[in-house]
């Protein structure tokens, strides 16, 4: 890095559309480490291409949005600046099917997963997988837009209102087949797995977005490599491996969260200092570039 | 206390509230981003999108 000098003057920033309790939980890790961090509002930002790099030593990315939250991290990417996590790991973790895609190309066991690429071919995969089948949306999250189906009339019924939606994203169809089991949640900080809970709900819906219980859960060796296995299959960084563990234990890895929240986890695990180690990744990983 | 942009009820905010933060509204139950700090100055928070999430 050729401004090395003086880029260690800068601040961090912690790029945020929402200070929550987890962006608290890190400004207070940076503070506990005398290191200056400023909150920048990601729907702020404005910058002209091949411009000044951005003014910060670092920048953890926790972007709400998933399209502004790539686009922060590419700026970084293109400018030298370290960030966490990177674009190539978002692009993957914000897209189920780049998701799928990259976890089984590393090997990683998923539930049976298929593609369409318009709605009209929905009810076709669904009828690939088998019945009950989960509807995904690519992009979704805190558990929204999911439907599980049971037979084809209900496949149909969702594809004939994916169809109708305004977003091109939400005519793909992405269906896996429903298992029962735990939904169990690693949190994985730089190559390491470093706790996990299992998340517990009336629903068959286990965000803790629509109120699921986490509790802490052992980490296993095979758990935790599996997590960090998937985590190095998407490229990297701070991620939340939401996995699924049959009547029999065996796991089959459902998601990898590229903007992880942990204040479930963390609650959890109440020893374990959870922002820190974020911080601490995000601290090595600068002065590795630095260096 | 703050007025909140919806009802005008009165909306309490914590001393050391952060820009980007979100309080609720104890008599509209409206959820409103804090947009500036001091003086704190209360938005309506904008509907969850399309893309937001983790």
């Amino acid at each position: 890095m050729s401004d090395g000098g003086e880029r260690a003057e800068r601040p961090f920033a912690l790029v945020a559309t929402r200070v929550r309790v987890e962006e608290r939980m890190l400004f207070d890790a940076f503070r506990r480490r005398g290191a200056a961090c400023e909150h920048v509002d990601d729907r702020s930002i404005v910058y002209r291409v091949g411009g000044p790099p951005p003014p910060w030593r670092a920048v953890l990315n926790r972007a709400l949005s998933a399209i502004r939250r790539l686009e922060v991290s590419r700026w970084c990417a293109a400018t030298d600046t370290p960030v966490l996590n990177s674009a190539v790991t978002l692009a993957c973790c914000d897209n189920k099917i780049a998701t799928s895609l990259a976890l089984h190309r590393a090997g990683v066991p998923t539930p049976d997963t298929v593609v369409a690429l318009d709605a009209a071919g929905g009810g076709r995969a669904v009828a690939e997988v088998g019945y009950p089948a989960v509807v995904k949306s690519v992009n979704g999250s805190w558990g929204r837009a999911l439907a599980r189906v049971g037979d084809p009339d209900a496949a149909e019924a969702v594809f004939a209102l994916r169809a109708e939606m305004p977003s091109p994203v939400q005519k793909l169809g992405y269906t896996q087949k429903f298992l029962p089991g735990r939904d169990l949640r690693v949190l994985v900080v730089g190559g390491r797995a470093v706790a996990a809970v299992v998340r517990e709900a009336d629903h068959w819906v286990r965000n803790t977005a629509r109120g699921a219980r986490a509790t802490a859960h052992p980490l296993g060796p095979e758990l935790a490599r599996l997590a960090e296995r998937s985590a190095a299959a998407v490229g990297g960084g701070v991620l939340g491996v939401d996995l699924l563990e049959d009547a029999a234990g065996d796991l089959r890895v459902l998601e990898v969260n590229g903007a992880v929240e942990f204040h479930g986890l963390a609650d959890a695990h109440p020893d374990l200092p959870v922002a820190d180690l974020i911080v601490d990744h995000l601290l090595d990983a600068t002065a590795g570039a630095a260096s | 206390m703050t007025v909140c942009p919806e009802c005008r009820g009165a909306v309490s905010v914590p001393d050391d509230v952060m820009a980007a933060e979100i309080v609720v509204c104890g008599e509209c139950s409206s959820e409103l981003e804090v947009v500036a700090v001091t003086p704190t100055v209360l938005a309506l928070a904008p509907e969850v999108e399309e893309d937001w999430g983790e």
